[in-house]
């Protein structure tokens, strides 16, 4: 079964080693990645997808990174404070040097930033770091970053999976105008890059002077397998040890013999937006509310995602801040919610539109039509409509998502998720309530968790009465890994090798 | 013959251009790829600036003779996902799709030739019937479905040949069998009737009553008259074959051409769209190009057309 | 009737007639010939094998990823690909035969610009072109129909156009003209008819391709949208199951191959018949 040329490569690493006379390092063989496409660029700053993020995260750090624990942790800082409500003080790690010698302080930390900030550099990314604006240098190792406003999310911006946070070395990045860091990137990461033939693979090199401790895999390779049946076959066949987004159905037969399967809830929110803006019976919380009782969440989940993923109650997920164990989902009740149809004068049901991308996330379209023939059981007739992704995104600029949407989201913090999803006027929000306004108003504006807790949990409160959303499920994010591979993954997506290893 | 050369060319040029044209406005109807690019949560604003920066909100007659300025010089822009040259991006793959084609196709040619001659020759037996089926089947396939059939049975089951990528020639070897499946088909059945046709022309039966053995009627004098309608058609189909290669690309994550277009469509990445179907069409322009050249060598009398 | 007797002399011909009329048969009364309905979703009943293999036997073909009834599916699908395929095949067939009467039978000016246009449309690989036209339009329905009429007309064109370049020598037609008839009526009374044969020659093998082209589309997730059941969506949706519950793609991926061939079988046999010649003259 497995393949050959998985043995060859370990056969190669011993001969190359053999004949330089060197001991065999304790390192381990190659470790290959099967994500779906290739990298877009080496800048951490020019691209705005995740593959591309995963692979420059081996090769770059960021100040921040996320533990085991999902937790935001000190990585090329170690420490930080709020000397003031606009500022966010780090105190940076010593004695850490990039790829090529560059050492790494406050410099780089301000040049990294200054660069992705100016508009003329074009990063896509600008949205996620905007609310800064302006890194100081304090002394070597220390910098503060400066806003305008206070803003409580800034750990989660200047961790990785904020693209442009990981840090770049200011000399080399800007040499040959950038085309340079582009093309052959240097960072401070675990990995140091070898070769990217594109669209095939791209080569990584442990990097044993790594400051928190040298990999124990010598080769990392990413290459970009687009079809899930080849992802899968390769897997089988050897030819990769990590492959990534595998269907729920293919747990099963993955689970035994050379293959193995890693599951996470993914940070991801699955939810169907009732569009408010519109004269449609979605105006009435009745009918809202009758919705979240129409669509039986857990069966959808069982059925369709193998029980796997994580149900929520309310539009967050459960690792955000502010998310509350006790909260509860609307129960799946369809006599209940044809009372509520009924009593909001609807008693025969009526016909709205749903919108949805189809192959955007996993099982989207499934889990869509899914809850149609929900609907369809209580008397809404939902006419199904996929856009294909730019269209999609054509449609949204112009606020034109009508009735029930799948739009996806994500974000720790409910300043992420609910401000810009719930927030009266803004593009993507399709509800209004000055009340809930007033709240996530609040909320955005002070630093102290305690009182964003106490803030966030009467909008909770607001946001299930008038039940803008259904609220589903974060889907799972699901990985088929070779059966000897030490690996775990992580909740937001990004793939970290810095702990991978070989078990024999 | 100069004259009709330089026509030729002119012509083919005009057709690229026209090519050009066409493609340049067909993608753009549905707008840019602003929305795709940046992050869910950015605002109108960030939107609104970032369309201005890259000039996507200029009118689309502007952004074409931009276009048109720069490509004149060489220039076919830069794109937006990869931050390089588009057509860097593309001529970079374009070794690995001209491999695999070149190989379906001479896996077509060695297959379909000798099957299309036994077949006529001696039309009505078995040979012939498995030529039939062989062209029926061949082309009643989706080819997606067929390469995914391959990798589960010889990568999946039987561990055999590598499922994806590229390195050997055994990475070859499935993608080429389903791209050289519907041409071999097509050729197939092209041919043996056009040799079925010419074994029955006048100058065969000359030929035959002038006691020419019969392998020398088949090889020389009808395969010769049977080839140019089969090549003119292989040229035609030089655009299908191609298009082919896209699926194959996708499903075997082969790093062609093919692969990198379809991605640019999903991104609209418009600049990587153009700089492909501009490729695409200089090498069809060409390819029929000679087909026609090779026509107008043989036969005087076509030159005038 | 000898016209349908002698097409039915080839048994191979006889089969072809036999496969389509049994699919068009279950698209024209596929109300009458399902057992469930095809949007029916019962996520309990979700990936049932097929009868034979299955304990409960209630599905025919089995279930798919959201319990809708393959078997029913495959019926309304039978419908759709069909449609596809047709419709398609006539947007092709007016645009090109339009094309091609009109540059066969003035070769001058509007003849040539016409033909040009020809060779641009040829020198774009028809599924990128399809593929970025169905990005920019959204893939519904009509639209993926309408982009595959407009991708496929170019064999209609030169092969109309060549037919009328030699046609317009004949007595005929040089007769029309010298009796004052106009061009339209020229190309529609008296051309029009006598590259029929052609024309449907070309349409019976080119409908085959349009079901394969559609489900090519649905494969890079640009076909007809999932709600609307055809059989390349089936195949496309299906695969991901294709190693625990095979059934799904496998029943439309049989449909396709067996319609597909018999679609060639008849087209074929309608060249044999209609016009030995214009095997030259296409692919």
């Amino acid at each position: 079964m497995r393949h050959f040329l998985r043995r060859g490569a370990l056969a190669a690493a011993l001969a190359t080693s053999a004949m330089t006379g060197m001991p065999v390092l304790a390192q381990q063989g190659e470790l290959v990645v099967a994500q779906q496409i290739d990298a877009y660029s080496m800048d951490p700053a020019k691209h705005s997808a995740f593959p591309t993020a995963n692979i420059l995260f081996q090769i770059y750090d960021a100040l921040l990174t996320q533990n085991e624990n999902g937790e935001i942790v000190g990585a090329l800082a170690t420490s930080w404070s709020n000397p003031d409500d606009l500022t966010w003080r780090f105190k940076l790690r010593e004695d850490v040097t990039f790829h090529n010698g560059e050492p790494f302080n406050a410099q780089a930390v301000k040049y990294t930033f200054d660069r992705a900030l100016d508009p003329d550099f074009k990063a896509p990314y600008y949205s996620r770091i905007s609310a800064i604006k302006g890194v100081e240098i304090v002394d070597e190792y220390t910098v503060d970053f400066k806003t305008e406003k206070p803003f409580p999310t800034m750990l989660l911006t200047l961790y990785e999976a904020s693209f442009p946070a990981l840090i770049v070395p200011p000399a080399y990045a800007a040499e040959e105008d950038g085309a340079k860091i582009a093309a052959t990137p240097v960072g401070t990461g675990p990995y140091t890059f070898v070769e990217w033939l594109k669209d095939e693979r791209v080569v990584l090199k442990a990097n044993p002077d790594y400051w928190g401790g040298a990999p124990a895999i010598d080769t990392v390779i990413f290459r970009p397998i687009k079809e899930t049946r080849t992802r899968i076959a390769e897997l089988k066949s050897g030819g990769v040890s990590i492959a990534a987004d595998i269907p729920p159905e293919d747990v099963p037969a993955l689970e035994s013999g050379d293959t193995k399967v890693a599951i996470v809830p993914s940070d991801f929110l699955y939810f169907f937006m009732l569009d408010t803006t519109r004269e449609t019976p979605l105006q009435d919380k009745r009918v809202r509310q009758a919705i979240n009782h129409a669509i039986d969440v857990d069966a959808i989940q069982e059925a369709l995602l193998g029980g796997l993923g994580q149900r929520i109650a309310l539009t967050l997920p459960t690792n955000a801040f502010g998310y509350d164990e006790s909260w509860e989902p609307y129960a799946y009740d369809p006599e209940k919610a044809k009372e509520l149809l009924t009593e909001a004068g609807y008693p025969d049901g009526f016909s709205i539109k749903m919108m949805s991308r189809k192959g955007r996330f996993l099982k989207d379209a499934e889990i869509v039509q899914a809850a149609a023939g929900f609907l369809q059981q209580v008397g809404i007739n939902a006419e199904v409509e996929f856009l294909e992704p730019g269209v999609w995104g054509q449609v949204s600029e112009k606020k034109g998502r009508e009735g029930i949407v799948f739009p996806g989201w994500s974000g720790r913090d409910p300043n992420l998720v609910w401000f810009p999803i719930l927030k009266s006027g803004l593009y993507q929000s399709y509800f209004s309530n000055t009340e809930l306004d007033a709240l996530l108003d609040a909320g955005a504006a002070t630093l102290d968790p305690e009182e964003r807790l106490d803030i966030y949990g009467k909008a909770a409160a607001i946001i299930k009465e008038e039940a803008p959303h259904v609220p589903l499920i974060q889907p799972p994010l699901i990985y088929a890994l070779d059966a000897n591979l030490e690996w775990t993954p992580r909740g937001d997506g990004m793939i970290d090798l810095r702990h991978a290893e070989f078990a024999d | 013959m100069l004259a009709f050369l330089v026509i030729r060319i002119c012509y083919a040029a005009v057709v690229v251009f026209g090519v050009s044209l066409a493609v340049f406005f067909l993608i753009r109807i549905g707008g840019d790829p602003t929305t795709l690019f940046l992050p869910p949560e950015a605002s109108a604003e960030d939107i609104a600036r970032f369309r201005h920066v890259m000039g996507f909100d200029r009118p689309l007659p502007v952004q074409y003779l931009d276009f048109l300025h720069r490509a004149l010089q060489g220039d076919f822009g830069h794109s937006l996902r990869y931050d390089q040259p588009a057509m860097a991006l593309v001529l970079e793959r374009a070794p690995a799709t001209l491999a695999l084609s070149g190989l379906a196709l001479a896996m077509s040619l060695v297959i379909a030739v000798p099957l299309a001659i036994l077949a006529a020759a001696y039309r009505g037996t078995v040979v012939d019937r498995i030529s039939l089926l062989i062209s029926l089947i061949g082309q009643s396939f989706p080819a997606f479905w067929l390469a995914i059939m391959l990798i589960l049975l010889f990568s999946e089951t039987w561990g055999i040949l590598p499922p994806s990528g590229r390195g050997g020639f055994e990475h070859l070897i499935m993608p080429s069998i389903v791209l050289a499946t519907y041409s071999t088909a097509i050729i197939t059945r092209l041919l043996r009737s056009s040799m079925i046709e010419a074994l029955q022309s006048d100058y065969v039966r000359t030929a035959r009553g002038k006691g020419v053995s019969e392998p020398r009627i088949i090889l020389k004098h009808a395969l010769r008259n049977a080839a140019i309608p089969t090549i003119t058609v292989i040229g035609l189909q030089v655009g299908a074959l191609l298009g082919g290669a896209v699926i194959t690309e996708e499903v075997f994550a082969y790093p062609g051409v093919g692969r990198l277009a379809i991605q640019a469509i999903a991104n609209r990445d418009f600049t990587v769209v153009q700089a492909f179907v501009l490729v695409m069409a200089v090498t069809i322009v060409s390819i029929n190009l000679l087909v026609d050249l090779s026509y107008a060598a043989l036969d005087p009398r076509l030159r005038g057309k | 009737m000898s016209a349908l007797r002698r097409f039915l002399d080839s048994w191979l011909a006889a089969l072809g007639l036999a496969i389509v009329l049994v699919v068009l048969f279950g698209a024209l009364f596929a109300e009458f010939l399902i057992p469930f309905d095809p949007d029916a979703q019962n996520i309990l009943m979700r990936l049932k094998p097929p009868m034979w293999r299955g304990a409960d036997g209630v599905h025919l073909m089995g279930t798919d990823a959201l319990g809708r009834d393959i078997f029913s599916r495959l019926v309304m699908g039978a419908r759709v690909s069909l449609l596809v395929g047709v419709a398609s095949v006539v947007i092709s067939g007016v645009v090109g035969v339009t094309f091609g009467l009109i540059a066969g039978y003035e070769d001058k000016y509007v003849g040539r610009v016409l033909m040009a246009i020809t060779d641009i449309q040829l020198a774009i690989p028809f599924l990128v072109l399809a593929l970025a036209v169905a990005a920019v339009v959204g893939p519904s329905l009509w639209n993926i129909i309408v982009i595959l009429g407009l991708t496929n007309w170019v064999q209609y064109a030169r092969v109309v156009r060549a037919e009328c370049l030699s046609l317009r020598e004949r007595e005929f037609i040089q007769a029309a003209h010298t009796m004052g008839i106009g061009v339209g009526a020229i190309l529609v009374r008296h051309l029009l008819p006598n590259v029929m044969s052609s024309v449907i020659v070309i349409s019976s093998l080119l409908v085959a391709k349009m079901i394969l082209f559609e489900s090519s589309l649905s494969f890079l997730g640009l076909g007809v949208p999932p709600t609307t059941p055809t059989w390349g969506t089936m195949i496309a949706d299906g695969r991901n199951y294709i190693s625990h519950a095979g059934w799904i793609a496998t029943f439309p991926g049989l449909a396709i191959f067996v319609t597909v061939v018999g679609i060639n079988l008849i087209g074929d046999r309608l060249r044999d018949m209609l016009d030995p010649r214009l095997r030259q003259m296409e692919g």
